[in-house]
């Protein structure tokens, strides 16, 4: 073995354990319970209960003080957080599952979700995929939303806790988003790097994939062809005491999102409100 | 419930429609089975590979289409990007590049387009790529030799032709052909078992 070859040994080595680590956590984790401000109070239910409060959020911020820092502005609007696996699809399962979490038990959205579900095919048709390999996305897409107001919300855990049909649906959010951005691509290319010569590569190497991460553009393309507001926070190491809330979507200034989620550098998780 | 046997026949109808014009078709190794799966590239046109067929042997996963088909050249070609020893191959959207919005026959068209244009800095196989960046004189002459070797599959006529000449009568050498997915030596070896 030369020295390349155990280079790349040690790389596929570590690689492996990294993929170890990501995979040992929930694909969509428990909802916290309800924010306690008594910081006692915390600390007990976080022994107790082991529950993915702002408290495994402060733990796993841990040293970093820029971060620390910025988390009691999150708990003073904010009631509970749920964790979700960071394998690079973070931003898509955290908004497919909300929105199926909220739509469940609010038809109107239901029935205006489906909607837009239901063009989908025609929509992603157009802008050059094939009907072959994406039907099998829309159509399950539309059957979940048909019968969503029949699930439980453990039903629905359940179903975005397992690989395999959930990843349909988050998959699903990455085709969406990249139809949208084929769509209009006049509006997005000066978003995007330099190095892709247009709209369908980036596409194809960056959002069609899993694993790969999304940046603003797909949030704005997903939030836009749902029609949801989507609220981010930002907690990050600027010197500001509170992170920063950026909106996307249909909807007034000071409307309040129909999704909250936590974005720090890498990484999205959903907050309730 | 979605699953990916429907999608994979929807596949291989769909391919089947414009195999003519793609020069990329696909068949069923064993009927029924919608896991393993036999590709034929046409060599493009205008390079070492004209006039050979290629063929891919294709495994579906079980997680197809989130996982990549899986692919090898069964044919000895003579490329950068290919093992000339296993038939590996390599090219991104067989790897981390792979998305359930491609599909077998875009896997397949992608190879041809491979064949038509190396990439010798992301190599499979080290020998040929530096003979193919070094020596292009020689690397073109290899790879021609070795289309005309191992890649020039006789038409279907033709082969039909070769069998009932040897004094099979026409249609149990047609059926023999189907029932073998074409292949000729396992075709005659049927012909004289059932003689």
């Amino acid at each position: 073995m030369d020295a390349d070859d155990e280079l790349r040994a040690q790389a596929a080595a570590q690689e492996a354990e990294i993929e170890g680590i990501v995979k040992s956590r929930p694909l969509i984790g428990p909802k916290a319970r309800d924010f306690v401000s008594d910081s006692e109070m915390r600390q007990i239910l976080h022994r107790k209960t082991q529950e993915s409060g702002f408290e495994s959020l402060r733990e796993e911020l841990e040293g970093t003080e820029a971060f620390v820092r910025k988390i009691p502005s999150l708990e003073s609007k904010y009631t509970g957080i749920r964790h979700v696996r960071g394998d690079g699809n973070c931003f898509y399962r955290s908004f497919v599952f909300r929105m199926f979490e909220v739509a469940r038990t609010d038809n109107a959205l239901r029935t205006r979700l489906l909607d837009v579900a239901r063009e989908a095919l025609p929509y992603l048709t157009d802008v050059g995929y094939e009907e072959v390999s994406i039907e099998t996305f829309t159509d399950f897409c539309v059957e979940t939303l048909e019968s969503l107001d029949k699930l439980s919300q453990e039903d629905l855990e359940v179903l975005f806790g397992e690989d395999g049909e959930s990843d349909y649906l988050v998959w699903f959010g990455r085709l969406a988003c990249a139809g949208f951005l084929k769509h209009q691509p006049d509006r997005f290319l000066p978003f995007i790097p330099e190095s892709f010569c247009d709209m369908n590569s980036f596409c194809s190497r960056e959002v069609e994939p899993m694993g790969k991460e999304a940046d603003q553009p797909q949030v704005i393309a997903l939030a836009e062809y749902w029609q949801l507001r989507v609220c981010v926070e930002y907690i990050d190491s600027s010197d500001e005491s509170t992170t920063s809330t950026h909106v996307f979507g249909p909807g007034d200034d000071d409307a309040p999102g129909d999704i909250c989620l936590l974005y720090r550098p890498g990484h999205y998780e959903i907050i309730y409100a | 419930m979605p699953t990916d046997r429907r999608r994979v026949k929807r596949e291989l109808e769909e391919c089947a429609k414009d195999e003519e014009l793609t020069g990329v078709s696909v068949r069923l190794v064993n009927d029924g089975d919608y896991t393993h799966l036999t590709g034929k590239i046409k060599g493009p046109s205008g390079t070492c590979y004209e006039g050979g067929i290629f063929s891919v042997d294709i495994e579906i996963p079980e997680s197809y289409p989130f996982e990549p088909p899986k692919m090898r050249f069964i044919t000895k070609i003579w490329h950068p990007n290919v093992s000339s020893q296993t038939g590996a191959i390599c090219l991104d959207i067989l790897k981390d590049q792979w998305s359930p919005a491609l599909t077998i026959k875009t896997a397949l068209v992608s190879l041809q387009a491979l064949l038509s244009a190396p990439e010798p800095t992301d190599p499979q196989d080290a020998q040929v790529a530096r003979q193919y960046l070094d020596e292009p004189e020689t690397f073109q002459r290899t790879a021609e030799f070795w289309t005309n070797t191992y890649a020039t599959e006789a038409t279907e006529d033709e082969v039909v032709k070769r069998i009932c000449d040897m004094g099979f009568p026409e249609d149990r050498v047609v059926a023999a052909l189907r029932e073998t997915n074409g292949d000729e030596e396992a075709a005659l070896e049927k012909l004289l078992s059932e003689a």
